[in-house]
């Protein structure tokens, strides 16, 4: 096989202290996760916004509870999931880049929640 | 990402008898001094720090995008406090208009946009159109809610009326409209407006906000004003006038003095419904007032050019007049030029001037002593109100 073929192997980095950043941005994630949809409810509660996911908007239609145990369950089955391969510094980089997104996200929310009240 | 933020992890008993105070940060010992230091456990504090980085860069983003879009692409009118009120400008090329105002809160239509501004507050809110929906028609306030009509498109037979609760900051789609043929105009809970349900009949329509049920206040076509339980509008451009009361269901004609001229706005306050007629010649304009019960016309004003309004709150009767003969404007008739905002008592009184306006005055409002116009000059727009002189 030709060297340019083969696959590259991620070989497993642990670090405890990356552990630490790792279940601090997971917590976060989960915490902003529960922003947003108590944004995002509060949103469509007060008639300015709908949503435009099909899946959540479904839930949401079934009632709060529904809509927050789905979006719940669903980040923290990835975040035990990436806290499993947390010997891998690409869990720790996607950890930061989706508590990055979901912290714009939520402050753009807030913002705009803000401008109507 | 880094491996180890605080190096090599230590083993439990290595970092209990490690001294606090004497370890570094960075806790690799450094090369040459054979280990002597040992490293230290990795730190909460650490992680901590660059967790909540990471949020605050993130909400930095957030924010930055929010601020990018209200200057660039939602881009309200700017408000500034003066000395006797507040003055909006837009900040888009295209006039304000469907101004309405009840007490402290003002609201108006801004391109597609709905805008409302509590005055005591002086903060704009964008309330419409919602998601999905392009176009709006003029909207209407009262003491708590207002009313304007939403559709995809202007020609639409699909329009909704929403609701915006002024209390509880609350929009909701109240009642399907059909065709628009009117703007709304409401009064307490109740709204009444013309449209056409089914496509070529035209009724005036209301609705209870509070409850949403709709109902029908009579046939025709006309864009009606309501007071209480009592509706007024012109079956024409140039009138007569019909008033119909909702709690007794009853329809009658009022019997007015009108000249040819196309009406200018109608307002009803109480029982008494004040109108303005006028046309592009100068010094045609008049400003009348009848009791729908029955009784004379009392002429308010007359030979007025550029007449805008009238409005009406139940006390002071406001109006704009365009400044002398408008082949004189800015000449020698009037070296101010532009519009008068007018007011006159229906208690008694003579008319007098509220405020002097350099440019030309399209809409007027008045409400609990205070009035309000659109004004607009060489392409901008704005909002001016002020107290009204005691």
């Amino acid at each position: 096989m030709s060297p340019r073929l083969r696959v590259r192997r991620t070989h497993p980095h642990p670090s405890e202290s990356r552990d630490r950043l790792l279940l601090l941005l997971l917590i976060e994630l989960w915490a902003l996760n529960v922003a947003d949809l108590a944004l995002t409810r509060y949103s469509i509660w007060l008639g300015f916004a709908t949503e435009s996911n099909g899946v959540m908007d479904y839930f949401l239609r079934a009632g709060t509870v529904p809509a927050l145990a789905f979006k719940v369950g669903i980040v923290t089955v990835g975040a035990l999931l990436l806290w499993r391969l947390r010997a891998y510094r690409v869990a720790t980089v996607a950890a930061t880049l989706l508590a990055g997104v979901l912290a714009a996200v939520v402050a753009y929310q807030a913002f705009w929640v803000t401008s109507l009240r | 990402m880094p491996d180890d933020l605080t190096g090599p992890p230590a083993t439990p008993d290595r970092a209990a008898t490690a001294p606090a105070a004497a370890t570094p940060l960075v806790g690799t010992p450094p090369a040459g001094q054979g280990g002597a230091r040992p490293p230290r456990r990795p730190s909460w504090l650490h992680a901590a720090l660059l967790s909540f980085i990471v949020i605050v860069v993130g909400g930095a983003l957030g924010a930055a995008g929010y601020r990018l879009e209200r200057t660039y692409s939602v881009r309200p009118p700017a408000i500034a406090r003066t000395s006797g009120g507040w003055t909006i400008t837009g900040r888009r090329l295209h006039e304000f208009s469907g101004l309405g105002m009840n007490g402290p809160r003002l609201i108006w239509r801004d391109g597609a946009s709905i805008e409302y501004v509590h005055l005591g507050e002086g903060t704009i809110r964008v309330l419409g159109p919602g998601p999905g929906l392009y176009t709006t028609w003029d909207p209407a306030i009262g003491p708590r809610y207002a009313v304007w009509f939403e559709a995809e498109r202007q020609a639409s037979v699909a329009a909704k009326a929403i609701v915006y609760d002024t209390q509880s900051g609350r929009r909701w789609t109240a009642v399907d409209v059909g065709s628009v043929r009117s703007y709304p105009a409401i009064s307490g809970d109740v709204a009444v407006w013309c449209s056409a349900r089914t496509i070529g009949v035209p009724s005036i329509n209301g609705m209870r906000v509070g409850g949403g049920e709709a109902f029908d206040v009579a046939a025709g076509t006309g864009a009606p004003v309501i007071s209480g339980g009592l509706v007024a509008w012109a079956t024409s451009w140039t009138g007569p006038f019909v008033a119909a009361d909702l709690a007794g269901g009853t329809t009658w004609p009022v019997t007015a003095s009108l000249t040819s001229d196309r009406l200018t706005g109608i307002a009803l306050a109480g029982r008494t419904l004040v109108w303005g007629q006028g046309s592009d010649q100068p010094g045609s304009g008049v400003v009348a007032a009848v009791s729908v019960d029955g009784g004379g016309t009392t002429t308010l004003a007359s030979g007025l050019s550029g007449l805008a309004g009238p409005a009406y709150d139940g006390t002071t009767v406001v109006w704009a007049q365009r400044i002398g003969d408008p082949s004189q404007l800015g000449a020698s008739a009037h070296p101010f030029g532009g519009f008068r905002v007018m007011g006159r008592r229906l208690g008694g009184g003579p008319a007098f001037l509220i405020a002097q306006v350099a440019g030309t005055v399209s809409e007027v409002a008045v409400s609990d002593g205070v009035a309000a116009w659109i004004a607009s000059e060489g392409g901008s727009s704005w909002i001016q109100t002020t107290r009204i002189p005691r």
